[in-house]
């Protein structure tokens, strides 16, 4: 019996379903091999390494000490970027083009020679707009003074009549700041003017990332 | 000849030469004064803006105030597109400049800044924008590149000084 059990074992994994069919005509079914030898066999896998390390308890002095050195490491490089006065954005209106700057001869202009008689009579021009915008600057700075200079003596008679109002005369006006004004317009505006559509789109450099 | 003799001979004339001792000013104003005031002109046309702006810097020191600082900061450019009618079919595009000055004014008195608004402002040109405005941070830092190195740096900072409380 156990001889045919043993061929059985060897047997049973390469022709199990054949054997079964033939076992089924000559044994009994409680002397059948089980699958279940088959299935109890697992397998786990390898484990090559150690045990995983305790972690360390790291001093709490130290790792204060630690922070510490870094904190004043980056306060060392802040400041030290800081030395550094900042960078201006560029004006695009103050630059001179690169194309410009790169071939200078083409602006270069040949002016023909002045006579005696014309340079003198650019001189007695220049002259003439001297005064004049002299003359000009000099009615703007009297109206400038006329105007402080009635301000003050319009306050202290203020303040002679009554200090309340003279108080409420130098409190701080809000209605001058925020202020807005634009400038007058070259052209009125033109009659039955259609709007067309559009857009305002900013491509002005972004300096951000 | 005459004419520039008599302007000579007025104080204010040549006030922004004198000097005067910092104790003058220690009493305070009897006036309540403004702190920081940015007087920003915006237009289109650069030299006419440029121009203003120094006119509105001088009328400052003729007024008397205290100019603090004058700036340009950089200019904004746009893209104008024109639309067809009744489509999105584009039929002409502009590019703009925006320009912008500034001037800067620290202490100034309540009662000077009405008339020197309206002066300032009864001389403006075609095409430029006039705003009085109390200054802000943000004014100065737009003239700046940003350092981002600087602020990563800073950010870091902050972060191991906040996880310490």
């Amino acid at each position: 019996m156990s001889f045919l059990l043993g061929s059985f074992a060897s047997s049973k994994l390469l022709n199990l379903t054949r054997f079964t069919s033939v076992a089924s005509a000559v044994w009994p079914k409680s002397l059948w091999p089980s699958n279940d030898g088959v299935r109890s066999i697992a397998t786990s896998p390898i484990l090559l390494a150690e045990p995983l390390k305790k972690k360390k308890r790291l001093d709490p002095a130290i790792a204060k000490a630690r922070e510490q050195r870094k904190q004043r490491r980056l306060e060392k490089e802040i400041r030290k970027l800081q030395k550094h006065a900042r960078q201006l954005k560029p004006l695009d209106e103050l630059q001179i083009p690169v194309q410009i700057q790169d071939n200078p001869k083409q602006r270069e202009r040949r002016l023909p020679q002045l006579t005696t008689s014309e340079m003198e009579n650019r001189w007695l021009l220049e002259m003439e707009m001297s005064k004049f915008k002299h003359t000009l600057v000099m009615h703007e700075y009297r109206a400038m003074e006329n105007l402080m200079s009635s301000q003050q003596k319009a306050l202290t008679e203020l303040r002679n009549v009554s200090e309340d109002l003279y108080q409420a005369a130098i409190a701080i006006d809000e209605t001058y700041i925020p202020f807005q004004s634009t400038g007058p317009v070259e052209t009125p505006p033109f009659k039955d003017y259609n709007t067309p559509e559009g857009d305002y789109i900013d491509i002005s450099r972004n300096w951000e990332k | 000849m005459e004419g520039t003799r008599r302007y000579n001979s007025n104080s204010s004339w040549k006030s922004e030469s004198f000097f005067e001792p910092a104790y003058l000013d220690e009493g305070g104003s009897e006036v309540p004064l403004y702190d920081l005031v940015n007087i920003q002109m915006k237009g289109y046309d650069y030299p006419v803006l440029e121009n203003y702006g120094k006119f509105v810097h001088k009328c400052a020191q003729r007024f008397q105030l205290d100019v603090e600082e004058a700036w340009g900061t950089p200019c904004k450019c746009l893209r104008v597109t024109r639309l067809k009618p009744d489509s999105s079919v584009i039929d002409s595009e502009y590019q703009l400049r925006v320009y912008e000055r500034n001037v800067q004014l620290a202490d100034v008195p309540s009662t000077s800044l009405p008339i020197f608004v309206n002066f300032v402002e009864a001389a403006l040109p075609a095409g430029v924008t006039l705003n009085v405005l109390h200054h802000q941070p943000e004014f100065a830092e737009i003239r700046y590149v940003p350092d981002y190195k600087l602020e990563e740096l800073q950010e870091e900072l902050e972060t191991i000084k906040s996880s310490r409380k």
